[in-house]
C-alpha cells in the first residue's frame, strides 16, 4: 500500500476509529497494544493499515480532552501507558453511540420493507 | 496537554512496549524468535511515520519542520560551497545591479532639479531664424517689459536675475565673483529650502537698503568660507559695498554662479533681466510660446536692438535639458542591468537545474521512506527560497554599496539627489523575480516524482546514464539564452568602450598637453582705449613668457579649443551667397598656433605689429578653404563680418578697431583644429589679431615644460609684477582637463566603464553557469562514458563528446546573441550618439567568449577523459 493510498483511507476511518476507541477503553482503562487487540478483534478492517495508527489517535483523543494517559504496569509487570476515559469522554461516547444507533435504525427502517416485500 | 520535550521519548518508549507485547504474544503462538520479530514490526507499520502522525497532532509541527528544513537547506548551501557561492552572487549582482541603476535613473528622471513645480518652469528660449547654427537663443528683458511679462497670462511667476561680475574687496588677495542680482520673488517661486538661513526674499526689497542681505551658492561657500557653518552674520565686501550673508543654498540649487543679492540694489535701467517663467497649472507650451511671442514682438517693435529680426518662441522646460542629456543612454544602461538580472536569474535557475538532475535518486530514496508527496516539495521549496532569500539579502547591501559607488563616482551626472535613495518598487520586482526563478528551477526535479512507479524511477536513476530529457533541453535552452544575452551586452560594451576610445584618440588638431588657459578679468572701467588695452595685455603676455618653464605664451580673447570661437556671417568679396553663411570667429595672438602646436599650410601669420595696430588680416582653418575656396585661392581673397559691431550702452567695455565690420584680407591658412566641441566635424574658422576686438576679459594660452599648473603662482606673480591688482580668474585650466571636462567626455567614459563594467559581470557569470553545468553534466554521465570506454572508446573520443555537447549549446547561444545584436546596433548607435560602428566589435565578442568558454569547460571535460573505466561503471 503505497503512502497516498494509506493517507485516504485513514483519512476515512478516523471517526470511526476514535469512536471505536473511546468504546474499548470505557469498561476499563487499558493499554496500547490492548486497545489494538481488542478493536482488530472486533473489527478488523480498521486497523489494517497496522497498529502504529492507533497512536495518533490516541493523541488525537487527548488533545480533544476525552481519554487522559497515565503511566502504569501491564500483567506482566512491564512499563506500559494506560488511557482511560475522561467524563467528556463519556459523555462524547454516550451522544455519538446514540448517533449512530439512530442512523443505524433509520437505513434500516428505509432497506427492511424492501426485504418483506421479498417474501 | 501539549507536546513537550519528554513526549517524544515517551511515545518511543510506548511503542516500543507495544511491539514487545505483539512479539510475546506471537512467541506464545508458537513462532520462532526472529518470525516474531519480523510479524511484530510488519503488523505495527510504519513507526517512524506514527511517531511523525502523532507529533503532528500537536500542531506547531510545521514550525519545527520548517526550521528542520531551513537548517538542512543551510547545511547542503554550505557544503557545495561552489554552487552556493555562484548561485547567490548571481541573485545578488543581478538584483543588485538592477536596484542600484534604475534607482539613480529613477532620480535623475524624477528630480532632475530641486525647485517646486519644477514641470512648469520653463527657460526664455527661442529660435533665432537668422541663425541657424546656434538654434536657441535666450532673451534678456528690461526691468518695464519684465513687469509686462510678469502680467502675462500664461505666466504664474517669472524669476529674473542679471549677472554682474565684481571683485571681493576687503582682503589681501583680490577675487573674483559673480554677482547674481535676483528678483524677490525666487523664494516663493522656487521654494527651496536654504542649507543654512534663507533665501533671497520679498521682504528684501524695502529692506536691502538697510545692511544688504547677500545669499551663497554651495560652491562659493565651501571654496571662499570653507565651508564654515558659522557663516551666518557675517559681513562681505563687493566692490568695496558691505553685505550681511544671511543664508547659504544648498548643493544642487545650481541657479547661477556664486552669490545673490536682490534686484532692488541694482538700479533700475541695469536691469537687463534673464527671466524663467513659472507658467500657470494646465497652460501647455504652445498656448505660452504662442502669448508671449506675442508679447515679445511687441517689445522687438520697441527695442529692435535687443532682438533679432526673425525670430520665433520656443519655451523650453528646463529640464529638458538634463533630460535629453543623459536620457537615451541611461534608458540603455537600464536595459543592460536587467539583462544582468536575467542572466543573474538564469544562471541561478541553471545551477539549480543541474544540482536537481543529480538528485533524482536521493528524492525516490525519501519517498520510499515514507515521505509524502508534500514533504519534499516542501523541503525543495525551503532549500530554493533559503537560496534566494539569501541571494536577495546580499542583493539589497549590493544595491546601497553600488548606488553610492556609482553616485560618488559621477557627481555631475547624478548630481541633484545629494542622498542616495533606493527605490523601492525595483528593489521589491527584483527580489520577486528572483524568488520566482529560484522556485521554478527548484521545483523542477520534483515534478518527476508525480510518477507513481517509485521503484522504477529509483533504479533509472541508480544508473546514471543520461539520456534526453525534459529537464536537460530545458537547461540547455537556459544556457544558450544566457549566453546569447551575455553576447548582447559585451557587444554594447564594446561599441561603447570603443567609441570612448575612439574620441579620446581623434585627432584634436592641436596639442592640448602641457597647455593652461590662464583667464584674467579687467577691472571695470580700467584700460577703455584701444591702444591701451592692446598694449597692457602686451606686456603681460610677454612677462609671462619671461617665466622659467615656459615655453609659449598666446592670447585668445575667445579661443578655447575644443568648442570656441563666436559664431558670425560673414560675406566673401566678389563671391556673392543667396543664404547667410557662418564662420567662427576667434581673437588671438599669433603664437597662438605655435602654443598649440597647430602647422601653417598656407600663406603666413600677421607678425607683431599687424598684431598690435589690429591690421585687418586675417588666417583661415583648412575647411573654410576647401568648403568656400576649392580651387586653393584663399591667400589674397577679402572677406568682412557685418554683425561684429562694437555698439554697447558702455563704451569702455568693447574696445576694438573702428573697421570691425570691414573688409579683411586673408593671408594664410592654417591645419583645422576642433572647435565644436568632441564629437562634432570642424566648423570654418577664421582667426583674427586680438586687438581689433577686446572684451573685458581674456585668456592666456601657456605651455609649459613640465605640468602647467605647477608654474601657475609664477605666471601669477609675473602677471602682479606688471599690475598689483590684476586677478587671475577662478577658472585656469590645462587643457587637457578641460577636454576631460567636457560633458561628451564625462558621458562617454561613464557609459564605457559601467558598460564594461556589466558586461565583465555578465560574462564571468556566464563562464561560472557554464563551469557548473558541464562538471554536473559530466557527474552525471560517469556509469555512461566508463561504458563507453570499456567498450573501447578512446578518451578523445570521450573529450569530443563533452565538448560537442558543449559547444552546440555555446555556438547557438552566440549566434543568437551576435544576431541580435547586430541586428540594434544602429539603434543603439544612435541613441548613444556614438557613430563607433566597427565589425570588429562582434568578431572580438565571439572570439573572447569562445575563449573564456573553451576555458571554463577545459577542466570538466579533462576530468571526463580522465574516468578510469572500472571505477566508472561502478560509480553509484
Amino acid at each position: 500500500m503505497t503512502t497516498k493510498e494509506a493517507d485516504d483511507q485513514l483519512a476515512l476511518l478516523q471517526g470511526t476509529l476514535d469512536l471505536l476507541i473511546l468504546r474499548t477503553i470505557a469498561l476499563g482503562p487499558l493499554h496500547g497494544h490492548a486497545i489494538a487487540k481488542s478493536i482488530e478483534f472486533r473489527s478488523g478492517e480498521v486497523l489494517q493499515v497496522g497498529h502504529g495508527s492507533l497512536y495518533p489517535a490516541l493523541q488525537r483523543l487527548i488533545k480533544q480532552g476525552l481519554i487522559a494517559g497515565e503511566d502504569g504496569a501491564s500483567e506482566n509487570n512491564r512499563k506500559a501507558r494506560f488511557y482511560r476515559l475522561t467524563r467528556k469522554g463519556r459523555k462524547q461516547l454516550f451522544s455519538e453511540t446514540s448517533k449512530w444507533q439512530r442512523l443505524s435504525e433509520a437505513v434500516g427502517r428505509i432497506l427492511t420493507p424492501l426485504a418483506e416485500e421479498g417474501k | 496537554m501539549a507536546w513537550g520535550k519528554n513526549s517524544g521519548k515517551r511515545l518511543q518508549d510506548e511503542i516500543q512496549a507495544h511491539i514487545d507485547f505483539e512479539i510475546q504474544e506471537n512467541v506464545e503462538a508458537g513462532m520462532t524468535p526472529e518470525e516474531a520479530r519480523y510479524a511484530a514490526m510488519r503488523k505495527f507499520g510504519n513507526v517512524l511515520l506514527t511517531r511523525e502522525q502523532s507529533r503532528e497532532i500537536w500542531g506547531w509541527l510545521w514550525a519545527e519542520r520548517l526550521w528542520q528544513d531551513i537548517r538542512y537547506a543551510l547545511r547542503g548551501l554550505k557544503k557545495n560551497p561552489g554552487f552556493s557561492a555562484v548561485a547567490i552572487l548571481s541573485l545578488a549582482l543581478g538584483i543588485g545591479a538592477t536596484t542600484s541603476m534604475f534607482s539613480l535613473i529613477y532620480a535623475v528622471l524624477l528630480h532632475p532639479v530641486p525647485y517646486a513645480d519644477w514641470q512648469r518652469l520653463t527657460y526664455p528660449a527661442y529660435f533665432n531664424d537668422d541663425q541657424p547654427t546656434s538654434p536657441v537663443w535666450w532673451f534678456t528683458l528690461s526691468w518695464p517689459q519684465y513687469q509686462q511679462l510678469l502680467k502675462a497670462d500664461s505666466v504664474e511667476d517669472a524669476v529674473g536675475d542679471v549677472d554682474v561680475t565684481s571683485e571681493i574687496t576687503g582682503h589681501d588677495v583680490p577675487e573674483e565673483v559673480t554677482v547674481t542680482y535676483i528678483t524677490e520673488n525666487v523664494d516663493r517661486s522656487l521654494r527651496v529650502p536654504a542649507l543654512l538661513g534663507r533665501n533671497i526674499q520679498l521682504s528684501d526689497a524695502e529692506a536691502a537698503q538697510l545692511g544688504a542681505p547677500i545669499v551663497l551658492s554651495y560652491d562659493f561657500w565651501m571654496r571662499h568660507y570653507n565651508s564654515d557653518r558659522n557663516v551666518l552674520g557675517k559681513t562681505l565686501e563687493l566692490d568695496h559695498k558691505p553685505y550681511t550673508v544671511v543664508g547659504v543654498m544648498p548643493r544642487d540649487y545650481a541657479w547661477e554662479r556664486d552669490v545673490y543679492v536682490p534686484m532692488s540694489l541694482l538700479p533700475t535701467r541695469e536691469r537687463n533681466v534673464l527671466p524663467v517663467m513659472k507658467l500657470k497649472p494646465g497652460v501647455t507650451l504652445d498656448h505660452a510660446n504662442a502669448e508671449i511671442g506675442a508679447l515679445l514682438h511687441q517689445f522687438a517693435k520697441d527695442t529692435p536692438q535687443s532682438f533679432p529680426i526673425r525670430f520665433r518662441m520656443h519655451l523650453q522646460h528646463i529640464s529638458d535639458r538634463i533630460i535629453t542629456a543623459v536620457g537615451h543612454a541611461l534608458i540603455l544602461l537600464f536595459a543592460a542591468v536587467v539583462m544582468l538580472l536575467i542572466i543573474g536569474c538564469a544562471n541561478c535557475s541553471i545551477l539549480l537545474l543541474a544540482r536537481g538532475m543529480n538528485r533524482q535518486s536521493e528524492l525516490a530514496v525519501r519517498a520510499a521512506l515514507g515521505a509524502s508527496r508534500n514533504r519534499i516539495l516542501r523541503q525543495l521549496i525551503v532549500e530554493a527560497l533559503v537560496l534566494a532569500v539569501t541571494g536577495s539579502l546580499f542583493g539589497i547591501l549590493l544595491a546601497y554599496w553600488m548606488a553610492k559607488l556609482i553616485f560618488s563616482l559621477f557627481p555631475d551626472v547624478f548630481m541633484h539627489e545629494s542622498v542616495v535613495r533606493i527605490n523601492l518598487p525595483i528593489l521589491a520586482f527584483s527580489i520577486a523575480l528572483a524568488l520566482f526563478t529560484g522556485l521554478l528551477f527548484g521545483l523542477l526535479p520534483s515534478l518527476r516524482m508525480s510518477r507513481p512507479d517509485l521503484a522504477k524511477v529509483t533504479q533509472a536513476s541508480g544508473r546514471k546514464i543520461a539520456g534526453h530529457s525534459g529537464q536537460a533541453r530545458s537547461l540547455s535552452m537556459l544556457i544558450a539564452a544566457q549566453i546569447a544575452l551575455t553576447t548582447i551586452i559585451m557587444g554594447a560594451a564594446g561599441a561603447a568602450i570603443g567609441g570612448f576610445m575612439q574620441m579620446t584618440h581623434r585627432n584634436f588638431g592641436y596639442d592640448p598637453a602641457h597647455v593652461m588657459s590662464v583667464p584674467i578679468r579687467l577691472h571695470q572701467h580700467s584700460y577703455p582705449t584701444r591702444e591701451g588695452r592692446a598694449a597692457y595685455l602686451k606686456t603681460l603676455q610677454e612677462k609671462i613668457a619671461a617665466v622659467p618653464g615656459v615655453t609659449g605664451v598666446a592670447l585668445s580673447g575667445n579661443a578655447i579649443p575644443p568648442d570656441d570661437g563666436v559664431n558670425l556671417t560673414f560675406e566673401i568679396l566678389g563671391t556673392p551667397s543667396a543664404q547667410r553663411q557662418y564662420l567662427r570667429g576667434n581673437f588671438i595672438s599669433p603664437e597662438y598656433f605655435s602654443t598649440l602646436h597647430i602647422p601653417l599650410l598656407q600663406g603666413r601669420l600677421w607678425n607683431e605689429s599687424e598684431n598690435i595696430d589690429g591690421r585687418a588680416v586675417g588666417v583661415i582653418n583648412q575647411t573654410f578653404a576647401h568648403r568656400y575656396f576649392p580651387d586653393g585661392n584663399a591667400i589674397g581673397q577679402q572677406i568682412r563680418t557685418p554683425m561684429l559691431t562694437l555698439d554697447s550702452e558702455e563704451p569702455g567695455r568693447l574696445v576694438g578697431t573702428p573697421d570691425t565690420a570691414g573688409w579683411l584680407q586673408i593671408i594664410g591658412v592654417v591645419a583645422d583644429s576642433l572647435n565644436d566641441g568632441l564629437n562634432q566635424p570642424v566648423q570654418p574658422a577664421l582667426y583674427m589679431p586680438y586687438s581689433r576686438f577686446m572684451w573685458m576679459g581674456t585668456q592666456f594660452l601657456v605651455r609649459t615644460q613640465g605640468e602647467p599648473l605647477s608654474s601657475l603662482h609664477e605666471v601669477q606673480s609675473a602677471i602682479l609684477s606688471v599690475n598689483p591688482d590684476q586677478q587671475t580668474g577662478q577658472n585656469v585650466r590645462d587643457l587637457t582637463q578641460w577636454i576631460e571636462e567636457q560633458s561628451e567626455f564625462k558621458q562617454q567614459r561613464l557609459f564605457s566603464i559601467l558598460f564594461g563594467l556589466f558586461s565583465g559581470l555578465a560574462l564571468a557569470l556566464a563562464l561560472a553557469g557554464l563551469y557548473s553545468v558541464v562538471s554536473y553534466s559530466v557527474a552525471q554521465r560517469t556509469n555512461e562514458f566508463g561504458i563507453r570506454m570499456a567498450l573501447g572508446a578512446q578518451r578523445a573520443h570521450i573529450l569530443w563528446i563533452v565538448c560537442r555537447n558543449v559547444g552546440i549549446t555555446v555556438s547557438s547561444g552566440l549566434l543568437a546573441g551576435l544576431l541580435i545584436f547586430g541586428a540594434f546596433h544602429n539603434l543603439l548607435a544612435h541613441w548613444t550618439q556614438n557613430s563607433y560602428s566597427n565589425p570588429l566589435i562582434l568578431a572580438a565578442v565571439a572570439v573572447l567568449f569562445i575563449l573564456c568558454a573553451a576555458a571554463a569547460c577545459i577542466v570538466p571535460a579533462l576530468r571526463a577523459a580522465s574516468i578510469e573505466p572500472m571505477q566508472a561503471v561502478r560509480y553509484e
